[in-house]
């Protein structure tokens, strides 16, 4: 398998950066404040588990450094989801339930399951198991909906 | 073949048996089999009130209803409280026809609309399933419905008007595969009844069935699952599909939530593979692989 260079992968990843920086603009149109600055963290890990999703599905080459890059990208942004929760920040258009108030303890606890696993992920991605992987992905992806289920209605 | 190892090597799931491997009539077969058929029907999901930490399938779960608010019944062995007094046919009876054993009508909130497609067979295993759960002594509340949509009698008229209880019809111009995603789809998994827009007395608008129902009464938008309709899933290919199903992941790496969330973590998220496969094929989703040239360069070509 042909290795890229540093750089090309650098060049590579400032691309989703910024693809994924757009798309959450236009998605999340009208979001103003702290509820915009979590829809563009939710949508930043969607993008992070996207990219290991295409290589689950076998759309895309299984590279080992891609996982462990997004993996290690979505455990640094699950620290961040508490702290863009304040009590009763439901401005429009916002999709958070109250529910995440009046439960709390678990909201923050799946925030920082999440982050296990995800560091998890990582660190199965750099022994090549394909295997294990999945298993580990499918792990996240569960601490994802769970959250989904609970915590948030889809308006659209 | 690289992505089906990958969905099968993934998936517990794929070690359940499936309810059409029938092994002889043995009753622990029968329960095993039960248990399959229950998480395809998704009965946790209602029959469960999680949120106040309720017991499995001990009910009371409040369905809010554009005609008031209903409350799930316990249907574990509980021979008072549950279903446990009931025999095969009566359970029968109340699935395939909505009549409860002493004769009421049951509101479609229970949606036997889609369970009276059920195989005789598929019945007595749930039911022989059912039997063995834990009884739990627990009435569930009664259903917040003002009149007139409380009166049971009322119920007659809507079942002459709205409830096809004609069983399952194999389509013979299609494949197994196709025929058993549609039984999933309108039978036992009943997706039709929250993916289908109602009319004003709360029956399927069946000229329009899984062309999705823009307001639920809990608020969300349920999507259209109709390949015709200009909606995010028409795009949605095979393997998006069998995985959206499997995990709630969404092609744009998003993770279903809502009402969904549930299905998935009850229902469809313990499904065998090949029942995703069919609903998928179903669904208009062929799977693109089986009729490709199997080269392995060729593998992204389907999906």
């Amino acid at each position: 398998m042909k290795k890229l260079s540093i750089k090309a992968k650098v060049a590579g990843l400032s691309a989703v950066i910024v693809v994924s920086a757009t798309t959450a603009v236009l998605a999340h149109g009208g979001a103003m404040g702290i509820v915009k600055e979590r829809m563009d963290l939710m949508s930043a890990i969607g993008k992070n588990m996207k990219a290991v999703a295409a290589m689950v599905k076998g759309e895309t080459t299984f590279d080992a450094a891609v996982i462990e890059t997004s993996a290690k990208s979505m455990a640094e942004h699950s620290t961040k989801i508490n702290a863009l929760f304040p009590k009763g920040s439901m401005d429009k258009p916002t999709e958070a339930l109250p529910t995440i108030w009046e439960d709390w303890d678990r909201f923050a606890q799946l925030s920082n399951d999440l982050e296990t696993e995800a560091t998890k992920l990582g660190e199965v991605a750099t022994t090549g198991d394909k295997r294990a992987v999945m298993m580990q992905f499918a792990k996240t992806g569960k601490v994802c909906s769970t959250c989904h289920t609970d915590f948030r209605v889809k308006k659209d | 073949m690289r992505t089906s190892s990958y969905l099968t090597s993934v998936l517990p799931l794929t070690l359940l048996v499936s309810s059409q491997a029938y092994a002889g009539n043995d009753q622990a077969d029968s329960v095993k089999r039960g248990k399959y058929v229950m998480d395809i029907g998704g009965c946790v999901s209602c029959h469960t009130d999680k949120k106040n930490k309720g017991k499995e399938l001990a009910g009371g779960l409040g369905l809010p209803t554009p005609f008031g608010t209903f409350y799930t019944p316990n249907i574990t062995s509980d021979k008072e409280f549950g279903i446990g007094s009931w025999d095969t046919e009566q359970f029968i009876q109340a699935m395939t026809k909505g009549v409860s054993p002493d004769g009421s009508h049951y509101f479609p909130a229970f949606p036997y609309t889609s369970y009276a497609k059920m195989t005789r067979q598929d019945l007595v295993d749930l039911k022989a399933y059912l039997d063995t759960v834990p009884p739990v002594a627990k009435a569930a509340p009664e259903h917040d419905v003002p009149f007139p949509f409380n009166v049971r009698e009322g119920m007659m008229v809507w079942k002459a008007l709205f409830f096809d209880d004609s069983p399952f019809k194999q389509d013979p111009s299609k494949s197994a595969e196709w025929n058993r995603g549609a039984y999933l789809v309108n039978g036992p998994s009943h997706c039709v009844e929250c993916h289908s827009p109602r009319n004003l007395l709360g029956g399927l608008d069946t000229e329009n069935l899984l062309a999705g129902e823009p307001k639920s009464p809990e608020g969300e938008k349920i999507p259209s699952l109709l390949n015709s309709d200009e909606s995010k899933f028409s795009k949605w290919s095979h393997t998006d599909t069998v995985f959206g199903l499997q995990m709630g992941m969404t092609p744009e790496g998003d993770f279903l939530g809502g009402s969904m969330g549930k299905v998935i973590a009850n229902t469809t998220g313990k499904m065998t593979e090949a029942d995703l496969k069919a609903i998928a094929a179903y669904l208009g989703k062929p799977d693109n692989k089986k009729t490709a040239t199997n080269k392995p360069d060729q593998d992204n070509s389907g999906s």
